[in-house]
C-alpha cells in the first residue's frame, strides 16, 4: 500500500540492524522452509528414514545439530520442522483475523446492542487463563496440528475484535466523518475508505507480533501431546521426544528449541519495528 | 458511585464463571472420547454399558443434564473422576495447593525482581542496567518455557548438581499442615531442613515462570515511569524542595502501581497458563499436570473440573487487583 | 533601605546551541514586584526556571550569573538547590490541575512540601496549612485538605498553590501565567488575591505573563522581553504610558481596549521568531516600522538612564522629541 512503503524507507535508515535482521532471518526461514528437500543435508530423514547406527551423535561437520535418537540428522529436521511452525503461524493468524476482522467492524459499527452482544462475548473469552482455551478446544476436537491451529485462532480472534472496533470507534468520532456523512456519503464507503486504511497499521503491527506467539502456543500444545503427533515434524514435538534424552545428550533437545527461540525473537522485532514504522501505539 | 462499581464487577466475575461453566459443559459433550468406555473398560457387557449410562447420568435428555450440572456445581460437587473414581474435588484440592504456591512465589520475584529494575531503568536511560533490561524482556517472551526449563534441568541438575530435577519434594510432608503451602508450613513447623528441599524443588520450576514473564513487568515499569517522570506534578514537587527520594519512592511509585496493577493481572494470567507446560517439564503435583492427564485419559469431569478451577482462580484475582486499583486511585472510587 | 534580593547578570541560557535568554539582565529587591511581559518563545517562562534550577534536560546555563541573597545559584549543589527551592523562591503554576498529583489529597501535597522545609509537627504543620488556606480565601480549608484534585476547580487549586507557595514563606515568589489557564470571572479574583497577599506578606514578586493587564495590576516595574532579550524595561507608568521601544508600543497599541465600532485591530506584522533563533541585527526589525540599516547589522545595545531601559537604535532619537501617544 502506497501509504507504508515511505515510512519503510525512512525505517530503512533509522532501524537497520534489528528490523532488516530480523526480517531478514524470517525471509531465509521461509525459503529454507519451502526448498526444504533441496536444502538440506538428509531430506530423507524427514520421511522416517531411521539409523540406528548413527543414533545420538553429537554436533559435527556431517551433523551440524548432532543426531537423534534413532539417528535422524537434527539439522534437517529442524529445517523441516519450520514448515509447520510457519504453517502454524499464518494460519492461526489468518483464521483469527477472518473472524475478528468482520466482527469487529460489525461491532464498532453498528453499536448498540449488537456491539454489546459482540464485545460481551469477547471479554468472556478474553476471561480465561491464555492456553486454557485452547486446550480444552484441542480437546473437545482431537489432538492434531489442524486442530490446534484452529484452537489457538478461536481463542485469540477477540483480540482483533476490539482492536478493529476501537479503529472504527475511531474514526466515527473524528470530525471529517460527520462531514463525510453529513454530505451524504454511505457508511459502507466510509468503513471502506476511512475505517480499513487507518486499522491496517496497528492490525498488521499485531498480526506479526502474533505470529510468532501462535509458533509458541502451537509448539507448547504439541509438547503436552494436544498438538501436531507423531511422526509430523515439528519443534514442540521434536522437544517432548528428547525428554528421554536430553540431560546427556543435549543437542535433542536445544537446536529445536533454539529455533523456536530466534523464530518468534524474529516475529517479535520485526512486529515491534514495524510499530515504530507505522509510528502507533497500542490501540485498544 | 464506589460501591456500586465493585458489585457490577463482582456480577460480572460471576457471569464469567457460569460462562465457562457452560462452555466446559458443551464441550465436555462434545469431546471425542467416550465416557461410557472410559468407566466401564474394556469387553464391557450391554448390562454394564446401561448401567454406567443411568448412573453418569447420560441417559436423561441434554436440558436435564444441564440443569443437574448447574445445581450440583451451585453445591460444590464437581462429579467423579472417571480415572480415579474419586470426586474430582478432592484431587483439585491436593493440587491446587501446589500450583497455587508455584505461581505465587514466581509472581512475587517477578513483582520484587522487576519494578525495582523497571524503575532504575526509567531514571537512567542509556545506563546498561537499562539496555540489558531491554535486551532480556525482548527475549523472555520470545523463549519457548518448556525449552527453558529443560535447559535449567540440563545445567542446574544435569551438569552442576545443585538442585533436583523434578518433583515438589524429596523429603516426606510437613508433620503438621495449615495453609497446603509446602514454603509456609515447612517453616511454620520449624522443619528447616524439609523447607530447604521444598525450596530447592520450586526453584527451577518458579524461575522458569519467572523468566516468561519479567520482561512485561520491567517493560511496563519503565515506561509508566518513564511517562510520569515527564509530567508536570513532578516538577512541581522539586520546584517545592521535596527531596530526590520522596519524590522518587512515593508520587512515582504511586503514580506507577496503576499499570502495574492491571499488567500484574495479566500476567498472573501467563502464568496460569505457563503452568501446563512447566509442571509437564518438571514433573509438579499441580492443576496443570491434572488437567492434561485428564484430558489424555478422557475424563470429563475433571477436565471440566480444573477449567472451572482455573476460570475461577483468574476471576478472582483480577477482581482483587481491580479493588486494589480503586484503593489507589481516587478517581474510581469517588463520584467524581 | 531595601536589600537587592535577587541579581540576574547577562544570563544566557541555550538548548545546545541555540540560545533561548540571551543577555539578561535585571535586578529585584525585597518586597518589589516585577512584571515580565512577552510572547510564546520570547524565553519568560524558561527565565523562571532557570532561577530555580530546573531547566529541562538539555537545556543549560551557558554564561552569566544568577545571585540570590549574596549566592551564586550557579555554584549551588543538589543540596542547597533543594533547601532553597520553595523557601526562598517559591513558584506558583499556569495549569493547576496538572501542578498536582492526582492521587494524593492536596492536603497532603502540601505537607510534604512544608514538612521539606519546616521541622514542625504534624498537627503545627497542618494548622500552617489551614491558615494560608483562609488567606487565599478558601474558608472551608478541612475539607480542601482532604481533597484530591479532581474534585476542586481550576480556580480553588489556584489558589491552594498560591496558599501553598506562601506558606513556605518564601522571599520571592514566582507567578508563571497564573491565570492564564483559569476562565476570565475567576482570573479577575485570582489577580485581586495575589494583590492583596503580596501586599500582606511583603513577598517579592516575579510575575510572567503575556498579558499586559495581569503584569500591570500586580506589579511595579515591567519588562518587556523579545526573542530571549530583555528589549525595554521601567516602572509600569513609564512603560505603559511612554513606551520607547516600537515593540512595546506596537503591543500596547495592539490591545483591544477603547475601540469605537469598526476600527480595525491594530496587529503587529510578521510573527514572533521561534525561540532561540539567532540574528544578526535586532531581532524585532523585520516586523519594526521604524527600522533602518543599522538594526539589521548589529544587535542594539541596552541604554540605561534613570532605572530606565531599552535595546533600540531609536533611543537617542527619543531623547530629543517628546512623546504624547
Amino acid at each position: 500500500m502506497e501509504v507504508t512503503i515511505y515510512p519503510i524507507k525512512r525505517a530503512a535508515r533509522r532501524y537497520p540492524a534489528a528490523f532488516w535482521g530480523s526480517v531478514g532471518f524470517l525471509a531465509v526461514l521461509l525459503t529454507l522452509a519451502l526448498l526444504a528437500a533441496y536444502l538440506t543435508p538428509y531430506p530423507a530423514d524427514a520421511s522416517g528414514q531411521m539409523h540406528f547406527e548413527q543414533k545420538l551423535l553429537p554436533p559435527s561437520l556431517r551433523h551440524l545439530f548432532g543426531t537423534d535418537s534413532i539417528g535422524r540428522d537434527i539439522f534437517t529436521l529442524v529445517i523441516y520442522g519450520a514448515r509447520l511452525s510457519l504453517i502454524s503461524a499464518f494460519g492461526v493468524v489468518g483464521v483469527a483475523l477472518l473472524l475478528g476482522v468482520p466482527l469487529g467492524l460489525i461491532a464498532g459499527y453498528k453499536g448498540g446492542f449488537t456491539e454489546n452482544v459482540i464485545m460481551r462475548v469477547c471479554d468472556a473469552f478474553l476471561a480465561f487463563p491464555p492456553l486454557l482455551l485452547p486446550i480444552i478446544f484441542t480437546a473437545a476436537l482431537g489432538p492434531s496440528l489442524k486442530n490446534a491451529i484452529i484452537a489457538v485462532a478461536v481463542s485469540w480472534f477477540p483480540w482483533y475484535v476490539r482492536i478493529l472496533r476501537a479503529q472504527v470507534l475511531a474514526v466515527k468520532q473524528a470530525p471529517y466523518i460527520t462531514a463525510s456523512r453529513a454530505m451524504g456519503i454511505s457508511s459502507l464507503r466510509i468503513l471502506y475508505n476511512h475505517v480499513l486504511p487507518n486499522s491496517f497499521a496497528p492490525v498488521l503491527v499485531q498480526a506479526t507480533l502474533d505470529m510468532g506467539y501462535a509458533i509458541l502456543t502451537v509448539a507448547g500444545l504439541s509438547f503436552i501431546g494436544f498438538g501436531a503427533r507423531p511422526p509430523a515434524i515439528e519443534w514442540g514435538l521434536m522437544i517432548t521426544s528428547s525428554r528421554a534424552t536430553f540431560l546427556d545428550f543435549w543437542w535433542t533437545a536445544f537446536f529445536p528449541g533454539l529455533a523456536l527461540f530466534l523464530t518468534v525473537f524474529a516475529f517479535n522485532l520485526s512486529g515491534e519495528g514495524l510499530r515504530n514504522i507505522l509510528n502507533t501505539g497500542d490501540v485498544l | 458511585m464506589g460501591v456500586a462499581y465493585f458489585i457490577r464487577r463482582f456480577f460480572w466475575s460471576l457471569f464469567v464463571i457460569f460462562a465457562v461453566a457452560l462452555v466446559a459443559f458443551v464441550l465436555v459433550r462434545v469431546l471425542p472420547g467416550d465416557p461410557i468406555a472410559a468407566w466401564v473398560g474394556d469387553h464391557p457387557t450391554q448390562e454394564q454399558i446401561d448401567r454406567a449410562r443411568s448412573e453418569l447420568g447420560y441417559d436423561q435428555p441434554v436440558y436435564i443434564q444441564a440443569v443437574k450440572y448447574f445445581s450440583r456445581l451451585m453445591r460444590g460437587d464437581l462429579g467423579v473422576s472417571l480415572r480415579t473414581r474419586r470426586p474430582v474435588w478432592d484431587e483439585i484440592r491436593r493440587r491446587f495447593a501446589a500450583t497455587f504456591e508455584l505461581t505465587t512465589f514466581a509472581m512475587l520475584i517477578t513483582l520484587l525482581l522487576g519494578a525495582p529494575i523497571g524503575l532504575a531503568a526509567a531514571n537512567h536511560p542509556g545506563h546498561w542496567l537499562s539496555r540489558t533490561e531491554k535486551a532480556l524482556s525482548l527475549t523472555g517472551v520470545a523463549i519457548p518455557i518448556f525449552w527453558l526449563g529443560m535447559l535449567l534441568q540440563m545445567y542446574f541438575s544435569g551438569s552442576l548438581n545443585w538442585l533436583p530435577l523434578q518433583g515438589q519434594r524429596a523429603l516426606p510432608k510437613p508433620d503438621k499442615i495449615y495453609s497446603g503451602l509446602l514454603l509456609l508450613d515447612t517453616l511454620f513447623n520449624g522443619e528447616f531442613d524439609k523447607f530447604a528441599d521444598a525450596l530447592q524443588h520450586i526453584l527451577m520450576p518458579a524461575l522458569t515462570l519467572v523468566a516468561a514473564t519479567f520482561g512485561i513487568i520491567t517493560r511496563t515499569v519503565r515506561n509508566a515511569a518513564a511517562q510520569t517522570l515527564n509530567q508536570d506534578y513532578i516538577r512541581t514537587a522539586h520546584a517545592y524542595g521535596i527531596r530526590r527520594r520522596t519524590v522518587l519512592y512515593v508520587y512515582v511509585l504511586k503514580n506507577i502501581l496503576i499499570p502495574l496493577i492491571t499488567v500484574s493481572g495479566l500476567v498472573y494470567g501467563y502464568l496460569l497458563g505457563g503452568t501446563f507446560l512447566v509442571e509437564r517439564v518438571f514433573d509438579w503435583p499441580g492443576l496443570g499436570q491434572l488437567a492434561v492427564l485428564s484430558i489424555l485419559t478422557d475424563d470429563l469431569p475433571a477436565v471440566t473440573g480444573v477449567a472451572l478451577v482455573y476460570a475461577v482462580v483468574y476471576t478472582f484475582i483480577n477482581y482483587v487487583l481491580d479493588v486494589i486499583y480503586a484503593g489507589v486511585d481516587p478517581r474510581l472510587r469517588k463520584s467524581a | 533601605m531595601t536589600q537587592t534580593l535577587l541579581t540576574v547578570e547577562h544570563l544566557t541560557v541555550s538548548a545546545g546551541q541555540t540560545p533561548l535568554l540571551q543577555n539578561l539582565s535585571f535586578t529585584l529587591k525585597k518586597k518589589e514586584t516585577l512584571g515580565l511581559v512577552g510572547e510564546s518563545g520570547s524565553g519568560k517562562s524558561m527565565t523562571a526556571w532557570s532561577l530555580l534550577g530546573l531547566l529541562p534536560p538539555g537545556v543549560f546555563v551557558q554564561s552569566g550569573k544568577i545571585i540570590f541573597k549574596g549566592d551564586d545559584l550557579r555554584r549551588f549543589s543538589q543540596a542547597q538547590w533543594r533547601v532553597l527551592r520553595g523557601k526562598g523562591l517559591a513558584m506558583i503554576f499556569q495549569n493547576p490541575q496538572t501542578a498536582f498529583n492526582p492521587l494524593f489529597t492536596v492536603g497532603k501535597q502540601m505537607d510534604n512540601a512544608i514538612a521539606a522545609h519546616f521541622d514542625e509537627t504534624k498537627k503545627t504543620r497542618r494548622e500552617r496549612a489551614m491558615f494560608y488556606l483562609r488567606q487565599a480565601e478558601l474558608s472551608d480549608s478541612g475539607r480542601i485538605l482532604k481533597s484530591y484534585p479532581f474534585q476542586l476547580s481550576g480556580g480553588m487549586l489556584q489558589r491552594v498553590s498560591i496558599a501553598l507557595a506562601l506558606s513556605l514563606e518564601p522571599e520571592l515568589l514566582i507567578a508563571d501565567e497564573p491565570t492564564t489557564a483559569l476562565d476570565a470571572t475567576i482570573q479577575f479574583q485570582i489577580l485581586n488575591l495575589l494583590q492583596k497577599l503580596q501586599k500582606q506578606f511583603k513577598t517579592a514578586m516575579l510575575v510572567i505573563s503575556h498579558h499586559f493587564g495581569v503584569v500591570s495590576k500586580l506589579c511595579t516595574q515591567i519588562a518587556v522581553m523579545y526573542n530571549g532579550r530583555i528589549v525595554e524595561a521601567g516602572l509600569k507608568s513609564d512603560v505603559l504610558n511612554q513606551p520607547l521601544h516600537p515593540y512595546t508600543r506596537a503591543l500596547l497599541a495592539s490591545r483591544p481596549v477603547n475601540l469605537l465600532s469598526g476600527q480595525t485591530l491594530k496587529t503587529i506584522p510578521g510573527t514572533p521568531p521561534a525561540a532561540g533563533t539567532v540574528t544578526d541585527g535586532c531581532a524585532f526589525a523585520p516586523r519594526c516600522s521604524q527600522r533602518f540599516e543599522l538594526c539589521d547589522k548589529a544587535v542594539p545595545p541596552e541604554l540605561i538612564s534613570n532605572n530606565r531601559r531599552v535595546a533600540c537604535f531609536l533611543k537617542p532619537k527619543y531623547d530629543a522629541e517628546k512623546i504624547t501617544d
